[in-house]
């Protein structure tokens, strides 16, 4: 079996689902015995190397000035053409916006079946099958895919990053034969969020809702997630009020997170909501209403305001931060 | 009476490949602590101790 594993390192940016991408490339390395190839695009050595303590030792680092600027188009026609010396069996790329932009394109030029938004993989004997949720988090169903290659991309934070250190990585360039024609669409300017985390990938969030009452309350929530080294979410009601950005709403019509904890401050939990992080591993919910839906899903709750638990929250975990 | 005299074309469908089978559904299994408090010092201190003790993610 030959797998590619699509490292989302863009402008030598590493994320940290590309480490997730690795581990379970690796995981079915040894269970086939397959063959692995991760690629990246427009990666220079020294993060590369970063990559040597995650047990693949073939990067092919896909190189264009082309490149240059993001184009799904571009790099799946680049994974196309890589992709016809190496005959892959199965694709994995994260289920983050980018890898959920190209994963459809790769399935789409081979014809391949494509799973989305995994978050487990079920190997007997040579059979792969995949676990996906479905109905907002509802259900999770089981699915094999019936064609011979196989796309698949992985939820982030699910596959925990596991190290497994190697002395020898080769990096080999691979340069695609692309001109414009293969930039679909040319990205003009993009603008960083400076020193925040993304919610997508954060270990930890803590989130607000309507019952923050107001933009100006949300420092509470900064505080909070400074404190923890944790991410900021929000629910829609909030960002559609334009009290938080859209890059932070947690939800269907925003992003879909797997932390290790979320905490919900003034989040009732409507299903909209919870289909964007119940899989999250521990749920703590602050609410003043005892019958809020977040509290069926919680871990851990209080029952109170916010604006009176907030501060006294804060005090608490930063003993024990010491 | 106009729709009725509408006539409609019939078209065969296609056949598509089935790339993708659902071989099972199932309601997930993880189970929540529902560990619920109230909202005095003592609750709050005792939902930090378990974020850091029982679930170790602080």
């Amino acid at each position: 079996m030959n797998i590619i594993a699509y490292l989302d390192f863009y402008k030598n940016e590493l994320k940290k689902t590309a480490f997730e991408v690795l581990t379970l490339a690796n995981q079915l390395k040894d269970q086939f015995n397959a063959n692995v190839v991760a690629i990246s695009v427009n990666a220079n050595d020294t993060k590369t190397n970063e990559l040597k303590d995650y047990g693949i030792n073939n990067i092919i680092n896909i190189s264009s000035p082309l490149l240059e600027y993001y184009s799904s188009a571009a790099i799946a026609e680049a994974l196309f053409q890589y992709s016809k010396t190496f005959n892959p069996d199965l694709f994995i790329f994260p289920a983050n916006s980018h890898g959920l932009e190209l994963a459809p394109r790769i399935a789409a030029k081979f014809n391949a079946g494509y799973i989305a938004d995994v978050i487990d993989v079920i190997t007997e004997g040579n059979i792969m099958t995949f676990k996906k949720p479905v109905y907002a988090g509802k259900s999770i169903v089981t699915a094999k895919i019936n064609s011979q290659v196989k796309v698949i991309s992985i939820r982030p934070n699910v596959f925990t990053a596991k190290k497994k250190p190697i002395d020898n990585l080769a990096v080999s360039n691979f340069t695609p034969e692309l001109d414009e024609s293969h930039i679909k669409a040319k990205v003009v300017d993009t603008k960083k969020n400076v020193g925040k985390l993304d919610v997508k990938e954060a270990d930890i969030i803590v989130s607000g809702g309507r019952g923050m009452k107001s933009a100006e309350h949300f420092n509470l929530i900064e505080e909070l997630a400074a404190v923890l080294g944790a991410a900021t979410g929000a629910s829609r009601a909030v960002v559609d009020d334009g009290w938080r950005p859209h890059s932070e709403q947690v939800g269907q019509t925003g992003k879909t997170v797997s932390p290790t904890l979320y905490i919900a401050c003034g989040i009732s939990g409507a299903i909209q909501h919870l289909a964007g992080m119940s899989t999250s591993k521990y749920i703590f919910a602050i609410n003043k209403d005892k019958d809020a839906p977040i509290f069926k899903v919680a871990d851990y709750g209080l029952v109170g305001d916010v604006f009176n638990i907030l501060p006294k929250l804060i005090e608490e975990i930063k003993k024990i931060k010491g | 009476m106009k729709a009725k005299k509408k006539p409609i074309e019939e078209i065969p469908a296609i056949t598509i490949e089935n790339l993708v089978e659902i071989t099972k559904m199932e309601i997930p299994s993880r189970t929540r602590l529902n560990k619920i408090f109230g909202d005095t010092d003592e609750d709050i201190q005792n939902v930090v101790k378990l974020l850091h003790e029982e679930a170790k993610v602080i």
